[in-house]
Formats: C-alpha cells, sequence, structure tokens
C-alpha cells in the first residue's frame, strides 16, 4: 500500500520558522482535507513535500513507499509518484502544453509513448475536463485564464497518474460549473487508480464534493486539530476562532495577523 | 533542389534562374564564395558549415532579386565566417543564421543597402556553450531602405556570448526603418550575455527602434517543470528549443526543415 508519511516536519524559508513540527499520514485511497487561516503554512507543507528549493526543511522526516523523499531531486519524488498541482502554476513561453507532458510522462518510461495513443489519451482527458481542443498546442498556461490554469492541473494529473496527489487551492479560479467538472475528475480518478490525495482549500463546497475521509487544521505551522468532514462543515459554519480559543493560541494568531496582511481575513466570518 | 559541394578555395557563382540551392561547406581549408543574383530571381539557399574555419561569402542582390540564405553552422572546428552583401534597388534579403553546435564561431557580416526600397532581415538563433561572436551591421544608402534584426540566443554554463548588432541609417536616407529585437536567456548562474544593439541615425525622416530581453531563467520556472518529473537537464532542451526552434521558420522547404530540426533536437541535447 502506498503511503506518505510525515513525522516532526520543521520549515524554514528565509531563515522564518514556518513549519514547527507536522505529523501527518497520507495512504493510498484517502482524501485528507487541509485547512487553516491565510499564511499558516499549507502551501509551504506540500512545497517541502514536493522539495521547492526554496524551503529548507530543517528537522523531520519526509518517506513515501519506504523511500526517504528529503534525499530525492524535484523530479525525482515525481517520478517516484508524487504530484503537485499549484496554487500559482507558471507560464513557460515556447513551450507547448503536449510537448512539456510528452517529455513528463516520457522521463517516467523506459520506451517512449507512442504518438498515436499520446495524443489519444491528451485529447481524451482535455476533453472530460471540457477544456477548449487547441489547449494542447498552445505554450504551457501562457495567456491561459486562472480558471484554465487550474484545470491544466488536473490534465496534467490524470495523464501522469501520481499514487499520491497533493492539490494546493485547485478550486480558486473555478466557476461553478469548473468546479463540478473538476471534483469529478479528481474523484474519478481517485476512485480508479486508489489514488491518495491532500487537499488544500479553504471553501467547504469543494470538499463536499470530494468527501474527504479525513481532515486537518494548520494554524502557526503545526496541524492543531484532525477529524472528518465533520471538521470541514464546523469551520465553514464557524470559522477559526473557536480553535484559537479551544488550543490558546490568541498570542500566535495576533502574531500570524502581523506578519502578514491577510491575516484579517484569515479569521474568517467570525470576526 | 541543387546540392552543390563548395570546397574550392574560390568558388565564384551567378543566379540567373529562380532556383534553390544546398550549399555544403567543407574542407578544412579556408572557402571563400562570391556570388551574384540576377535581376528579378527569387532564390532560397541553405549553407551547410560542415567543416570550414574559415568562410568568406560575398554576394550581390541585383534590382528586384529575393533571397532567403539559411546558415546552418554544424562545424567540427572553430570558425571565422565573414559575410558581405550588396543589395541593389527593390531586393530582398532574409539572411538567418542557426548556431547550435559546440565550436566557437566569429561572424562579421556588413549588409549595405544601396538601391532605393532594399529591404533586409537578419536573423540569429545562438546556443552558446563555447564563444559565440557576432558583428552585424547593416547601412541604409538610399532612401526607404529597411532593415530588421532579430536576435535569439540561449545561454549555458560555458558559454561566452557577444552581439554587436548596428543599423546605421546614412543622411538623406529619408523614409527608411531600422528595427531590432534582441532576446537572450541564459541557464547559467554566473554569466551574462554581451549584447551592443545599436542604431546609428543620421536623417529625421526615419522609423527605428529596438527592443531588448535579457533574463536568467526563472528558478521557479524550472521548479515547476521538475515537479513533472522532468529533470534540469530535460528542462532545460524544452526551454531551449522552445526559445531556438522557431528559426526554422525561415526555412520553406519542408524537407529540409524537418533534416535540419532532428539536426537542432540532436545538438540541444548532447550540449545542454
Ligand atoms: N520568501 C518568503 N520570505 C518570508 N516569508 C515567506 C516567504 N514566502 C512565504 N512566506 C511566509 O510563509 C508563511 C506561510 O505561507 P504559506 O504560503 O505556506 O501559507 P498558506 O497557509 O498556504 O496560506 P494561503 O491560505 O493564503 O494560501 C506566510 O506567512 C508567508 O508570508
Ligand atoms: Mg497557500
Amino acid at each position: 500500500m502506498s503511503s506518505l508519511k510525515i513525522v516532526d516536519l520543521h520549515v524554514q524559508i528565509q531563515g522564518k520558522q514556518i513549519l514547527k513540527g507536522v505529523d501527518l499520514q497520507v495512504n493510498e485511497n484517502e482524501i485528507h482535507a487541509l485547512m487553516g487561516p491565510n499564511g499558516n503554512g499549507k502551501s509551504t507543507l506540500l512545497a517541502a513535500i514536493m522539495g521547492n528549493p526554496k524551503y529548507t526543511v530543517t528537522k523531520g522526516e519526509i518517506i513515501f513507499d519506504g523511500q526517504n523523499v528529503l534525499e530525492m531531486s524535484v523530479d525525482q519524488r515525481a517520478r517516484a509518484g508524487l504530484f503537485l498541482g499549484m496554487q500559482y502554476p507558471q507560464e513557460i513561453s515556447g513551450v507547448t502544453n503536449s510537448d512539456f507532458l510528452r517529455a513528463a510522462i516520457n522521463s517516467r518510461l523506459e520506451k517512449p509513448v507512442s504518438l498515436f495513443s499520446f495524443i489519444k489519451e491528451m485529447e481524451k482527458t482535455i476533453k472530460d475536463l471540457e477544456m477548449k481542443p487547441d489547449l494542447a498546442h498552445r505554450f504551457l498556461n501562457e495567456g491561459f485564464s486562472g480558471g484554465e490554469k487550474k484545470r491544466n492541473e488536473i490534465v496534467q494529473m490524470k495523464m501522469l497518474k501520481p499514487t499520491i496527489a497533493m492539490l494546493d487551492e485547485i478550486d480558486s479560479g473555478l466557476d461553478v460549473d469548473a468546479l463540478k467538472i473538476v471534483a469529478n475528475a479528481v474523484v474519478d480518478m481517485q476512485k480508479t487508480t486508489n489514488l491518495g490525495l491532500l487537499v488544500v482549500s479553504h471553501y467547504e463546497r469543494f470538499y463536499q464534493l470530494l468527501k474527504p475521509t479525513h481532515a486537518h487544521v494548520l494554524i502557526d505551522g503545526k496541524i492543531v486539530t484532525s477529524g472528518g468532514i465533520e471538521l470541514v462543515e464546523k469551520i465553514d459554519s464557524d470559522g477559526y476562532d473557536w480553535l484559537y480559543k479551544q488550543f490558546n493560541i490568541e498570542t500566535i494568531k495576533k502574531a500570524v495577523v502581523v506578519s502578514n496582511t491577510l491575516g484579517s481575513c484569515a479569521v474568517s466570518k467570525k470576526v | 533542389m541543387q546540392r552543390l559541394k563548395i570546397d574550392d578555395i574560390i568558388y565564384n557563382s551567378e543566379i540567373n534562374s529562380s532556383e534553390d540551392y544546398i550549399f555544403d561547406v567543407s574542407d578544412e581549408k579556408a572557402i571563400k564564395l562570391n556570388l551574384n543574383l540576377g535581376n528579378n530571381v527569387n532564390s532560397n539557399l541553405y549553407i551547410n558549415l560542415l567543416n570550414t574555419n574559415s568562410f568568406e561569402f560575398n554576394f550581390k542582390l541585383e534590382t528586384n532579386s529575393k533571397m532567403n540564405i539559411f546558415m546552418f553552422n554544424q562545424n567540427e572546428c572553430d570558425t571565422k565566417v565573414f559575410i558581405n552583401a550588396n543589395m541593389d534597388t527593390y531586393s530582398d534579403l532574409n539572411l538567418s543564421f542557426a548556431e547550435f553546435n559546440d565550436k566557437a564561431i566569429e561572424v562579421n557580416c556588413n549588409v549595405l543597402l544601396n538601391g532605393e526600397y532594399a529591404t533586409a532581415c537578419i536573423n540569429s538563433a545562438t546556443l552558446a556553450n563555447c564563444n559565440k561572436k557576432y558583428t552585424i551591421n547593416c547601412t541604409h544608402h538610399d532612401k526607404n531602405t529597411s532593415s530588421t534584426f532579430n536576435n535569439y540566443a540561449v545561454l549555458l554554463e560555458s558559454g561566452d556570448l557577444y552581439i554587436d548588432a548596428t543599423g546605421k541609417i546614412n543622411a538623406g536616407c529619408s523614409g527608411s526603418k531600422s528595427h531590432q529585437t534582441t532576446k537572450a536567456l541564459t541557464f547559467s548562474q554566473q554569466k551574462q550575455a554581451v549584447i551592443f544593439p545599436q542604431l546609428l541615425i543620421d536623417e529625421n525622416d526615419v522609423e527605428a527602434s529596438h527592443a531588448m530581453t535579457l533574463g536568467r531563467i526563472d528558478d521557479e520556472q524550472m521548479y515547476y517543470l521538475q515537479t513533472r518529473g522532468i529533470s534540469e537537464k530535460m528542462a532545460t532542451e524544452l526551454i531551449t528549443i522552445g526559445y531556438l526552434m522557431p528559426i526554422l521558420e525561415n526555412i520553406h522547404d519542408s524537407s529540409v526543415k524537418e533534416q535540419y530540426q532532428k539536426i537542432v533536437e540532436s545538438c540541444v541535447n548532447n550540449i545542454c
């Protein structure tokens, strides 16, 4: 059984400690919802798992299927079966979506994929996500709308067939219909491939479509509480205030607000 | 299409009918090619630099002639290239340099727009992992002449790239235009391309511009490609091909284009 295990993970960026001891295990076939106010380290956790060189792991372990992920390069992690759908996908001019995806698929194979079967699969995937057919021939994400970029992340996920996928606010920027299309595509893939998912979102609506098996809240670099879908619902209705009170993290909340201008909306609607 | 092997020390040629040629310039000695394109003739010329340490190419475009030259450096040795072009009234030149090999080159190119309405477009795509040096001058000697430069380059760790591109419009050449676009991308942490786009203008009634983009590859872009399983080498190749391959759009023969595309891909694969 595939599993991604994170133990006591501490991560810094530019000398600033963001993650302060995260423990989490995601197995195949599980869907984990990761929530938390803005600026508390959700993207940092996903980036550290993927190996973004901007982030420094100062303590802890990441183990994927028995392998020490921290010793692997970013591309090795991807080829091992990890995937990160990004909050802000990059635009790469001059490289077409199809050339890029074919290179990514071939990097996992002994013998390159046949052009015919590649094109067929790409066309089908693009159609499943109800995107424009010219997408394959356009430069990677260049000039894509916010929603198109997010859908394109899912196109990539479907074509690359990871065993554990992390999705960072993949639902933001999607219209109501696109949200359903993306959620259906994710659920569909999850069911057919036993994919394990770690999904960051601020919206209950998306989680209701995904039906997570687990939910966690990350505040100030730590997972402060975990549960099931009822935790997502509670946060949707009550915000994060009760957590600050319950876990006595008032002072830390203030610190976060000061260091991050998004802090005021981070505390959500109950303020 | 005619294919000619140019291995004499001096080779003189007249093209008087609209035909296309492939010139394979080989042999280890210095080679000089003199060529005249007759009135109203329209020709495509593909020049493969295969094994020459010095190549001098002098040509004249007569009135209303049109020549598309694609010079592809596949040399196995370091080389020097001298190009002198004289252009008559209404002649039209499209001159492209493709540089994907791992051998040093020094190019000196002088284009003289001598007759009214002569038009020159000079394009280059350079992958530099050694010394590559270009000095390109386009001088406007008559009214309503036009010159365009499109120089694209990718610089790798051991590359040194120098481009001096000058559009010079003499006094009295009213209605002339000179435009330059330069783009260089570097994968090296230390190195930067050295590029001087220059406009020397002695006339008021002209149009001139230059746009230059010099930049280092974005770490986030490399990271993004790597998160999909693509190695750093492969990512460099993909981006390089995306940046430089469009030079092949200057080739109008599909079989030549296809053949060159394969060579470019294998060069990029070797060098990156
Ligand atoms: N280059 C940097 N230098 C200093 N601090 C940084 C840098 N990059 C990110 N941070 C900080 O790291 C903290 C965690 O950011 P992260 O992106 O992980 O938050 P998040 O939980 O994903 O928030 P959101 O919900 O807004 O996406 C934030 O306070 C952010 O400002
Ligand atoms: Mg985030």
